[in-house]
């Protein structure tokens, strides 16, 4: 069950993250001169967390063009090495584009992205910056993130529990209604 | 019939407060008829279900065990919510529908006091769903330690939640012309203050959202008891996130029981 | 305004202080968005009376109880009961006990258990709670259902469990709203056996609201007939009947070759008469005033038939009833 739904998660993360660097690639080498580079920068590039713990990370985007740049679009993206894990980047955050209205020449801006470990396996995030539609895109390095093993609900004499519990309110709830039916 | 039966029975006005009588007799009809027990069985059952699901079902297995702690903690708090605004909003038009309210009305007990006696019987409901709720989750969250602190929250949160929507009813149910009417608006009333809480993350960005989620009491505690199960914060770490849900109960507490002098037989009239 | 005195077949209430009257109103009136329910009511009913609320359906009879015992607010006027003002209701409902009109019960409860929570909720302490509503059990003859759930009660025991309610307050004024309604004539008289008790042996002022003649005949001292919202007579059963001027029927028996005879000396006195309908050849149907007393009008017919020589066989009078008043004063008005 879990394995197709993990394979198009991870194909479809994988193309989410490659899919710019190919058109961008393209769009370089039709363009007349190349935008001017924009550099983005991790300020880690590994991390380690338990599953559901939330980490923060910043990226630091600098203009090294001698132009000021404006709509600059910043986007994180989060995949997974793992062909047997499931990654939905919308579980792990809820903002994964940020914006940037304008950056002059030389000058740089931090984001700050925050994301929760959903899953439990190896997972690459990084940061791409675009300008414009077709324009270059610039990425930052890979943060590589490690989340620990996932612990999950141990099944074992479950069936104690789901099914006592209500007996024992049924149990009660006769015993009112025989009572009750005593006063008829 | 003799001078002795003829006296005035021993009556005393410091023998019980009217509340008090009124929440035994509210109290006993509520779980000795076995209603009450009916809807504790639905509620078992419900946390049953899902608890088996959790434990054996792959896909929901794929849940960490914290947040099937918490799971377990939301399908709480929102039955147990259900149900006290359910009770609460029947309390005054369902006696006045079933014509049970003008013998109360001719008692010389304040009005106020038998609203308490009815939100005390609404609160009981809240109370044995968190009970029932118990053994379900020290089972699913025994292993991370997450026991007491998600007893505890759920205890604390829920409880101001339950209050809240205590006052909801009982505000309503005093003023609508009828008990379907005065059921039906507190349920789109409960509805609509869960609603913000499944908005996506997104709508919440933005001084309306940020606002919003700020001032719906439900939005507030449900975030605490995330962090505090999810997150693994202490029980007093995000206590801010309770000072919405506790200003809103004690508030439309104390607007329902303001009103109370205008609990009439024919709404809107008197 | 009349004053209502306790009549005959009134015990005097027992040992508690007997001040001013049972009731008093002054200007009454509650509407209803445009429609008047109880206009300008003026009564005055001195304790220990049985008094008898008549009116057609929708006369204002239920919102002149429910304004009484204080559970509706009057729009205008004053009242007192049992002496208590109507700006203090917390001491009239103490003061009072009501059987509601289509009054419900809950079903869920025994009946020993909701006439304790309702004494509870009138001070009384628990223990003395339970006694009192096993002794009120016994006196509206239904001990044997004291752990009954009402649900199974018939709606005539209800009704009995409903007065047995009224009573846990010792209440000084008993309101009873259409006790009798969508009762069995057996269940009818249960309850009427029971509301004459009740004012005997409790020593109560009475308020019996219904539209049932036969029980205000029966059991009441007075009267009082509302009709759209206002008193429209008010007194004993004969002063009501008086004062409605409801014509009687003299129903007359003489010989059959005396009857012509009869008729011309009867018209010659003035008095209205027919030939009796029936196909005995020797009646004759007479029409007797109704504000004179039937006593002095019968007579007076009587009189100058035997002073002319006719035999008289028989004499009866028909009609003057509260019925034939209470048909005259509301002119057959109603919702229904």
């Amino acid at each position: 069950m879990r394995t197709l739904p993990a394979r198009l998660g991870l194909l479809a993360a994988t193309l989410a993250a490659l899919l710019p660097l190919g058109f961008a690639g393209g769009a370089a080498a039709q363009s007349e001169p190349a935008a001017p580079a924009v550099e983005v920068r991790l300020d880690q590039d590994a991390a380690t967390a338990g599953p559901g713990e939330r980490i923060s990370f910043e990226s630091t985007v600098t203009n090294a063009s001698e132009l000021a740049r404006t709509g600059l679009v910043a986007h994180l993206s989060i995949l997974t090495t793992d062909p047997d894990v499931y990654v939905d980047p919308e579980d792990w955050s809820a903002q994964r584009t940020q914006y940037v209205d304008e950056l002059a020449p030389g000058a740089s801006t931090t984001l700050t992205w925050d994301v929760q470990a959903v899953t439990s396996g190896p997972l690459v995030l990084f940061v791409s910056v675009t300008g414009e539609a077709a324009g270059p895109v610039a990425s930052s390095g890979p943060l590589d993130l490690t989340v620990g093993g996932q612990r999950e609900v141990d099944s074992g004499q479950v069936l104690g529990l789901v099914l006592w519990t209500p007996a024992g309110v049924l149990a009660l709830l006769g015993a009112t209604l025989v009572r009750r039916r005593r006063h008829r | 019939m003799s001078e002795a039966t003829r006296t005035r029975p021993a009556t005393t006005a410091a023998a019980e407060s009217p509340w008090l009588v009124m929440a035994e007799q509210e109290l006993r009809d509520l779980w000795l008829s076995g209603r009450g027990l009916a809807v504790m069985l639905a509620h078992t059952t419900l946390l049953s279900i899902t608890t088996y699901l959790i434990a054996t079902n792959q896909e929901l297995n794929f849940l960490e065990q914290r947040e099937a702690v918490a799971l377990t903690v939301q399908v709480t708090v929102a039955v147990g919510g259900l149900l006290v605004v359910l009770v609460a909003a029947d309390a005054v038009s369902g006696e006045r529908e079933r014509g049970t309210l003008e013998t109360l009305l001719l008692t010389p007990v304040p009005r106020r006091s038998l609203l308490i006696g009815k939100g005390v019987a609404a609160m009981s409901l809240w109370f044995g769903a968190f009970l029932l709720a118990l053994p379900y989750l020290w089972w699913i969250g025994r292993d991370v330690g997450t026991f007491g602190s998600a007893a505890a929250g759920t205890f604390l949160a829920g409880t101001l939640l339950a209050l809240f929507l205590t006052g909801v009813g009982l505000l309503v149910t005093t003023f609508s012309q009828s008990n379907g009417l005065s059921l039906a608006l507190s349920f789109f009333l409960l509805l609509g203050l869960y609603a913000p809480h499944q908005l996506p993350a997104e709508a919440s960005r933005g001084w309306a959202g940020e606002t919003l989620l700020k001032l719906d009491p439900f939005t507030s505690a449900l975030l605490y008891l995330e962090r505090l199960v999810i997150n693994a914060h202490t029980l007093t770490q995000d206590l801010p996130l309770l000072v919405v849900p506790a200003l809103a109960a004690a508030g439309i507490l104390t607007l329902a029981l303001a009103l109370a002098g205008r609990l009439s037989l024919l709404p809107r009239s008197g | 305004m009349d004053v209502i005195t306790g009549g005959t077949g009134q015990v005097a209430g027992g040992t508690r202080p007997q001040t001013g009257p049972a009731l008093e109103t002054h200007g009454l009136t509650r509407s209803y968005g445009a429609r008047v329910a109880v206009d300008s009511v003026e009564l005055l009913v001195e304790r220990g009376v049985v008094l008898g609320l008549l009116g057609p359906n929708g006369a204002g009879k239920t919102t002149l109880i429910r304004m009484l015992s204080t559970v509706l607010r009057c729009d205008a006027g004053s009242f007192r009961v049992a002496g208590v003002a109507h700006t203090d209701p917390v001491r009239i409902r103490r003061a009072v006990g009501v059987l509601p009109e289509s009054a419900g019960y809950p079903r869920g409860q025994t009946c020993e258990e909701w006439l304790t929570l309702h004494a509870r909720l009138f001070g009384v302490r628990r223990r003395d709670a339970r006694a009192l509503a096993a002794r009120l059990l016994g006196e509206v003859g239904l001990e044997d259902r004291r752990r009954s759930l009402i649900a199974g009660l018939s709606r005539g025991m209800r009704q009995r469990l409903g007065i047995a309610r009224a009573l846990v307050n010792d209440p000084e004024v008993v309101f009873l709203d259409e006790p009798t309604l969508g009762l069995d004539p057996f269940g009818q008289r249960q309850v009427l056996d029971l509301v004459t008790r009740i004012a005997r042996e409790h020593g109560v002022t009475v308020v019996l609201s219904t539209h049932v003649l036969d029980e205000v005949e029966q059991i009441c001292d007075r009267v009082v007939i509302l009709n759209r919202g206002r008193v429209v007579a008010d007194g004993t059963m004969a002063e009501v009947v008086r004062r409605a001027a409801a014509p009687r029927e003299g129903r007359l028996e003489v010989p059959a070759d005396h009857r012509a005879r009869a008729l011309d000396t009867l018209a010659a006195h003035h008095v209205p008469a027919e030939p009796g309908a029936n196909g005995h050849l020797g009646m004759v149907r007479l029409e007797l005033p109704g504000d004179v007393a039937p006593e002095d009008s019968s007579a007076a017919a009587l009189r100058c038939l035997l002073d002319a020589g006719v035999p008289v066989l028989g004499f009866s009078v028909e009609g003057g009833r509260l019925s034939d008043a209470f048909l005259r004063v509301t002119r057959g008005d109603g919702d229904e």
